[in-house]
């Protein structure tokens, strides 16, 4: 489980940090707070999985030069490559066509960071070049992790899990002054310009976007990002024939959950089948006895968005286990439910959660959504121990965050207030454990 | 203005009846209430306006006035294609009948 993650240069977010990540974690705050921005950066994270060697001939090898490293998996658990998927979320290509990689001769990737689209006013890059080699393959196996041509317009992130040492250069001065040691976290390493804080370069690492992430990571294959776009997308051919395969009742698991959302599916069955008009991807086909099926997607959009979620989610919770561990990123479930739906949208998905090892971040501008959270907290639903609320706040660049358990937020609630939309994080809120503040703001004096 | 509908087999809805409607109109209810399927078939029926006329075999007389889909919106989207999309459909090469718009002067932006 991700407990903490530190921020320097992500998107948005100059600097920042988020601590005490649960089991269950809910983040609410005000637009351009951040909350999409930690859900794409957890993505990032977590689906850095593709084993490699990260190298730099500048450094010597058995210091800090080479260290075993990770980069982006090709597929997410809905099939959709993650760098693709998030560019195009940002309205860009899903490529990066001014990537400054090229294959190396052992079927790496060499990235010269020298060669980064230059802006006069910041400072050269943090170093020259590095590459990243596959591992070598087991004697008689296939090189799986080799590159190819296609990973030169997608990769641009690799992390280094918990290296031995890191080079004084890799390390951006807020984590040092922090006292974070190389072999506390994640350290990952974003060099794609579009990603990365814009403001202000100063020093030569303000060029890349850097974090780390303590605590454990899912399986990179088990993480499911759920975003507002995905309602009006098909499944992908991949993830629909992989969850055909390898979850029993598919098919009826899914009318059982979508069943109790909408009581008026009761009768109906439910199949996975080809998009229509020969589209590429999957969707799905409700069909009531003696009649013919109808595509979900001529359902109302709550439905659709409906079924397309618990599609994956009745996959994940099916095929996670203590040594696979997963990871649901769900933005705004509230998106196109009505608040009676909603609330037996979000019983359904506790309940298909509850008790897998799986760590779940939501954003939510809803208030019926904190409020029905609330509620599973008040009666133990959602153990209260592992649940926890964030309010972001971005300000000057500083992501900064005060969380809220049970009791916080049910005082919140019952005292009438918006918790959404108070203004200023400073002010000290009648319920919230100011040393608490006072620690969360420590890292950066305050 | 439109002030009233009435609804024969559109989408999810088998019948029914919309009056009073005003210059603001606001749409509420549960999922799946037809919220959307009324902002598709207003939309439909407020680009219906390139004239034309329909000719019927059986029916006297043979011969109507009657309006059909406009190429564009407002948006400069195709309206069928735009609705078959939302509704997770491909586009169809018959969906296309591409109109001069400047030819047919039926752009009438307020």
């Amino acid at each position: 489980m991700i407990e903490r993650i530190i921020i320097h240069r992500f998107r948005g977010i100059r600097q920042g940090h988020i601590d005490r990540l649960r089991k269950v974690n809910l983040f609410i705050g005000p637009n351009n707070s951040g909350k999409t921005a930690l859900l794409e950066l957890l993505y990032l994270s977590a689906t850095c999985g593709r084993p490699a060697i990260f190298i730099r001939e500048d450094l010597l090898p058995d210091e800090t030069g080479t260290l075993p490293a990770r980069t982006a998996l090709a597929h997410d658990f809905s099939g959709h490559p993650p760098f693709q998927r998030l560019r195009q979320r940002h309205g860009k290509r899903g490529e990066w066509k001014d990537n400054p990689a090229t294959l190396t001769r052992e079927r790496g990737i060499a990235v010269r960071l020298d060669m980064l689209k230059n802006d006069v006013r910041g400072p050269d890059a943090p170093w020259a070049e590095f590459r990243l080699e596959p591992p070598l393959p087991e004697w008689g196996e296939k090189d799986i992790y080799a590159f190819e041509q296609t990973d030169l317009s997608q990769i641009a992130l690799f992390s280094l899990p918990q290296p031995k040492a890191l080079d004084v250069s890799m390390i951006p001065a807020t984590f040092a002054e922090a006292g974070i040691q190389p072999g506390d976290a994640d350290w990952h390493y974003l060099w794609e310009p579009d990603w990365v804080y814009r403001w202000n370069l100063q020093h030569p690492l303000d060029r890349l976007a850097v974090w780390t992430t303590h605590g454990s990571k899912p399986d990179p294959a088990r993480v499911l990002f759920y975003d507002t776009i995905a309602a009006s997308s098909h499944l992908t051919t991949s993830f629909a024939q992989w969850a055909y395969n390898t979850v029993a009742d598919w098919h009826e698991d899914i009318a059982n959950c979508m069943a109790q959302i909408f009581p008026s599916l009761k009768e109906a069955t439910i199949e996975v089948a080809d998009a229509p008009d020969n589209q590429p991807g999957r969707t799905g086909y409700v069909r009531f006895r003696g009649q013919t099926p109808l595509g979900i997607d001529q359902f109302g959009d709550g439905a659709r968005q409906a079924f397309k979620l618990i599609a994956h989610f009745v996959a994940l919770a099916a095929t996670v286990d203590e040594s696979h561990p997963g990871m649901v990123l769900w933005e705004e479930p509230e998106v196109f439910q009505n608040p009676a739906t909603l609330g037996r949208l979000l019983d359904v998905v506790v309940h298909l959660l509850k008790d897998k090892p799986i760590q779940v971040f939501i954003t939510t501008q809803s208030l019926e959504v904190i409020a029905h959270l609330t509620r599973m907290l008040q009666r133990d639903i959602l153990p209260p121990e592992q649940t926890l609320a964030f309010r972001l706040n971005l300000r000057d660049g500083v992501l900064r965050s005060s969380w809220f358990n049970r009791n916080n937020l049910t005082s919140w609630l019952e005292s009438g207030r918006d918790p959404r939309v108070l203004e200023d994080i400073d002010a000290p809120l009648q319920f919230q454990l100011r040393e608490e503040v006072h620690e969360d703001s420590s890292l950066y004096g305050g | 203005m439109i002030q009233s509908l009435t609804i024969h087999h559109f989408r999810g809805i088998r019948e029914g009846v919309i009056k009073n409607l005003r210059a603001i109109n606001v749409l509420i209810g549960p999922n799946n209430s037809g919220k959307s399927a009324l902002l598709e078939l207003l939309y439909l029926g407020g680009l219906s306006r390139r004239t034309c006329q329909l000719i019927t075999e059986t029916i006297e007389p043979p011969v109507h006035a009657a309006t059909t889909l406009v190429a564009r919106d407002f948006l400069s989207y195709a309206p069928t294609e735009r609705l078959r999309r939302r509704h997770g459909y491909a586009v169809r090469e018959t969906d296309f009948f591409l109109i001069d718009l400047d030819k047919e002067q039926l752009r009438e932006y307020p």
